[in-house]
């Protein structure tokens, strides 16, 4: 069994098939990136992971479980983290406590201890900023530890979102178009993270991306989809120079 | 200008963050706690009423400002808690010093009672919910006369704790002695939230619900935990304001109450506990500014402010008005702005704050 399965997943809005009976696998440790039109339901298929949305039909498992019966909190617990196209950050908080919300799931406290603030309390607070510290070393975001997030830059959001995913320490992570509105320059730094993050950290990368540059260097599999379907899955290459692909991005 | 060089995380989590600023606010609770002293009975009547206003409005910061959860019927728990306060006393004879946590968890039973079925309101829905709620609650008081007093209203006994007495009348400085305690007690506990991981999950139901559920936040459960809170610590205000005030009845506590307490902490400065104090200031000094100024000022051209009522409330709104237009971030925003300007003199540059954008967001467009 794969690591992350789509069964027949359909969704429906109003009269709008946003995903019609989509099947996909993708395996352990690879990065796997959906391309397609903008409206092809890429990210309707994210948010019906993260269980944001509840599918008309079909079913997910991941590692082995069937997710329909989670709720969208669980879905953290259960290895999964995630970024949003449109950065969906706390814009009232600095980068430090929006890193910090992440550290929450693994919290043995309760409301009581932290009114008062135990011993173990603030032990677990120092923890929480190691292990946040280290993500933002790796993604060079400690210029930006006590800043706002309402007054950074838009590229700079979305490394915060990225870093904010990884603090979880998913198994697996989705990345909804994570080189948009990036310049050049952090469109190359994302690659290498990118990378890194598969390497090093050994986590299974699903993403949405339009930049073919970032895919092609990045993905081991692509999957093209049209209209909520699944047209072709391949190497980078394959699904780039499939007829039917090509036609998909001319007639949209 | 001043740095502080960091070597462990423990100033990031301490209460202070260095020892400058952990004076400042000693010192201010010294200069808070021998006011006793100097001053006379009405104006240590008046601060403690100021006191009473800030843990009320720390209540509804809470919510409002932490949680990004609007109540339009915030003076029902100040209600229910002046209510049970006094009964609990009157009726069961407890001790004020465990009638009082009763009294908020009681308010704070209610507040969940409220979120639990709400959940997925928000913004003018879930406001209009609260205002429905106090003007419900107020029927309650009015027609639960054995217990209440119905209009006529409650009288408030002393308080009494290992047989010393506190009464508005007879010791007001004890009485200010005894608010001020609490209201250290509860910043604390307010700090201690802020700095832990359930004031960081208020953060995100706040800013972002999706994301903080994607995040593993319980988002139903954290609006429940923040009304809770919200409301055992305004029914605590409450409590005080019932034995501060000696007699009351249900209109005590009705909808303008609510609303003042709304714009309070909209003056002050939404998402901090400085707001909650500097909005209790303006409501507490603005009715003494216009006596005065009734007094010694106006009578003598012959202008008579009696015949105008609702001068204060109107004064208020102009001012709310003022505020929103030109300082979304209240009283506490304006500080910050003056405090950098003087620490980075001459550096400071016009438009530092310029990408700050206020937060009376309550709904987000998915
Ligand atoms: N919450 C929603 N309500 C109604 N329609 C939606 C909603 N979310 C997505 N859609 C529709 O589903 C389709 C796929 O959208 P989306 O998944 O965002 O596309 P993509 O991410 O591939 O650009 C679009 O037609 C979009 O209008
Ligand atoms: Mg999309």
């Amino acid at each position: 069994m794969s690591f992350l399965e789509l069964k027949n997943v359909t969704m429906k809005f109003g009269g709008v098939t946003a995903v019609d009976k989509m099947s996909l696998n993708i395996n352990k440790g690879e990065i796997f990136a959906l391309v397609g039109p903008n409206g092809a339901g890429k990210s309707t298929v994210f948010n019906i992971i993260s269980r944001l949305y509840e599918q008309n039909g079909g079913e997910i498992f991941f590692d082995g479980r069937s997710l329909n019966k989670l709720k969208a909190f669980h879905i953290s617990r259960v290895g999964i983290a995630r970024t949003f196209q449109n950065i969906e950050l706390f814009g009232n908080a600095t980068v430090l406590q929006n890193l910090l919300v992440g550290t929450n799931t693994r919290k043995t406290s309760n409301m009581f201890s932290e009114i008062v603030f135990t011993r173990s309390v603030r032990d677990a607070e120092v923890a929480n900023r190691i292990d946040v510290e280290e993500i933002m070393d790796f993604l060079n975001l400690q210029p930006y530890r006590q800043k706002y997030i309402m007054g950074l830059s838009y590229g700079t959001r979305k490394i915060v979102e990225l870093a904010r995913a990884l603090v979880l320490k998913p198994k697996l992570l989705l990345l909804d178009e994570p080189a948009s509105g990036l310049s050049a320059e952090e469109t190359v730094d994302l690659a290498f993270w990118i990378e890194d993050i598969k390497k090093i950290m050994g986590i299974t990368i699903l993403m949405v991306e339009h930049n073919l540059n970032l895919v092609n260097k990045v993905a081991d599999r692509v999957a093209a989809i049209v209209d909520g379907k699944v047209v072709r899955v391949g190497s980078p290459k394959e699904v780039q120079s499939d007829p039917k692909v090509i036609e998909a991005y001319i007639g949209a | 200008m001043r740095i502080t060089f960091k070597t462990s995380y423990d100033p990031d989590i301490n209460l202070f963050k260095d020892s400058i600023h952990k004076f400042q606010y000693i010192f201010l609770l010294f200069f808070s706690a021998i006011l006793p002293f100097f001053l006379d009975d009405y104006y240590l009547g008046e601060i403690a009423l100021i006191l009473i206003w800030s843990i009320a409005g720390m209540g509804l910061m809470v919510l409002v400002g932490h949680s990004g959860q609007v109540s339009l019927g915030h003076a029902a728990f100040m209600a229910v808690g002046a209510y049970s306060v006094i009964i609990l006393q009157i009726k069961l004879g407890l001790p004020f010093l465990i009638a009082l946590p009763i009294a908020g968890f009681l308010s704070s039973l209610l507040g969940i009672l409220i979120a639990i079925p709400t959940a997925k309101l928000h913004g003018i829905y879930l406001a209009i919910l609260t205002l429905a709620v106090s003007i419900l609650v107020e029927d309650i008081i009015v027609l639960a006369e054995p217990l209440t007093g119905g209009v006529n209203g409650i009288f408030a006994p002393d308080i009494e704790i290992f047989s010393v007495n506190f009464n508005r009348y007879g010791n007001i400085d004890r009485l200010y002695w005894l608010i001020l305690f609490f209201t250290t007690l509860l910043v604390i506990i307010y700090k201690n939230i802020l700095r832990s991981p359930l004031g960081r999950s208020f953060a995100a139901v706040r800013d972002s619900e999706i994301s903080a559920l994607a995040i593993g936040v319980n988002v139903a459960r954290v609006r429940t935990v923040a009304f809770a809170i919200s409301c055992f610590i305004t029914g605590i205000a409450g409590a005080f304001f019932g034995h501060f005030v000696t007699v009351f009845n249900y209109e005590t506590f009705n909808v303008v109450l609510s609303i003042n307490l709304l714009l309070m902490i909209v003056i002050g400065g939404l998402g901090s506990i400085h707001g909650a104090f500097f909005g209790a200031i303006i409501v507490g000094v603005l009715p003494i500014l216009i006596s005065l100024s009734r007094d010694r000022f106006l009578d003598g051209l012959g202008i008579n402010l009696m015949n105008f009522p609702g001068l204060e409330t109107g004064l208020f709104s102009l001012i709310l008005i003022l505020f929103i237009l030109f300082e979304p971030f209240g009283i506490y925003g304006r500080w910050l702005k003056i405090r950098t300007y003087f620490q980075l003199f001459p550096l400071y540059r016009k438009d530092m704050f310029k990408r700050q954008k206020s937060y009376l967001k309550t709904e987000r467009v998915r």
